[in-house]
């Protein structure tokens, strides 16, 4: 008796809805926090290697560089995301 | 002796070096989303690209901290940019393997996605060695000196063991015995990949500086109760990797 009720559907909460959305954004942050910290190490890596053989590099073409390998690296990224 | 023609080492090692590694991450990269395209993650697009996140942070810490490590009494003493101008590739995989695994602790991922890795990591190991072989004593890859007559010539005149050409050629024999294989659960190649690798980084550093005459002015390695610091921790990846597998076979 009664178990045969169908139950309404359960009314979505705003509440969960905000959880939902502080989760991906908190998941979002952190990705780009690691993946930039990552591309710029790697990045960096490569400007440091040219720069101590190299020898005669200054800081402002190390940054130049580390931007152009970073920019590069993160389209090549997105390119093989695809 | 092998001595490779018309190589300017001095010049041409830190641009062959480059372009060789760029090539590798590409290629290893291109081979890994082929890969990946035949037995997809399905999960949400953000838990995907933060377990990417998680791998490439590992990576990159495993990988820069290994080579500080390696010439830690020399390295202390110098400015930041030698600090970051080289890598470990044992150091970045183990450091990228950790990675992954605490990616997908966060985002509850149980399942193994290792052997997509091992293609990709193969044909990136065989390009970047390529370039390690042909950057003669720059870039710290290079034997100790060798009495045999297939000793190479990285410049100075040495006849030298090839480490990174062994290496490389070793990395191909352990793929082409794995692909052999038959594996029961996912994920075991991938850990049989990196027992297998992280041992012969444990053979091959034997037959590097410090354990034999390094080039002059390069940048002493140091040793640590014995054994350098890839040597300690291929050791700790092996024992890592070896207990993976069991844990997969229970």
């Amino acid at each position: 008796m009664g178990n045969d009720q169908e139950r309404p559907p359960p009314e979505e909460s705003p509440r969960g809805d905000t959880q939902e959305f502080l989760v991906i954004l908190g998941k979002a942050i952190l990705t780009l926090i690691l993946g930039l910290v990552a591309l710029v190490a790697l990045a960096a890596t490569l400007c440091g290697m040219v720069l101590v053989v190299g020898g005669g590099m200054d800081g402002a073409t190390v940054v130049f560089g580390s931007a152009i390998l970073l920019a590069a690296l993160v389209y090549a990224i997105v390119w093989l995301w695809r | 002796m092998i001595h490779v023609p018309r190589v300017n080492y001095s010049q041409s090692a830190p641009t062959i070096h480059a372009l060789l590694e760029w090539l590798a991450y590409f290629a290893g990269a291109r081979v890994y989303f082929h890969q990946r395209r035949k037995n997809p993650i399905d999960t949400a697009r953000i838990d995907q690209l933060l377990l990417l996140a998680c791998t490439l942070f590992g990576a990159a810490v495993g990988a820069l901290g290994l080579h500080i490590a390696e010439s830690w009494s020399w390295i202390s003493k110098q400015p930041i940019s030698h600090w970051v101008s080289g890598k470990s590739v044992l150091g970045g995989l183990l450091g990228g393997t950790a990675g992954t695994e605490m990616g997908k602790q966060m985002i509850g991922w149980s399942r193994s996605t290792g052997d997509a890795w091992v293609p990709a990591l193969v044909v990136g190991l065989v390009i970047g060695r390529i370039g390690c072989q042909l950057s003669g004593t720059w870039d710290m890859t290079y034997g100790s000196p060798t009495g045999t007559s297939w000793g190479w010539n990285y410049g100075d005149g040495v006849p030298r063991y090839p480490t990174a050409l062994m290496e490389l050629i070793a990395v191909i024999a352990i793929w082409t015995f794995l692909r052999c294989r038959q594996w029961s659960s996912p994920g075991q190649m991938f850990n049989a990949f990196m027992l297998a690798y992280c041992l012969l980084r444990v053979l091959i550093e034997f037959l590097k500086p410090p354990f034999g005459d390094a080039a002059p002015a390069a940048v002493p390695v140091n040793r640590f109760e014995g054994l350098t610091a890839i040597q300690w921790v291929g050791l700790v990846g092996a024992a890592w990797m070896g207990l993976r597998m069991a844990e997969v076979r229970r």
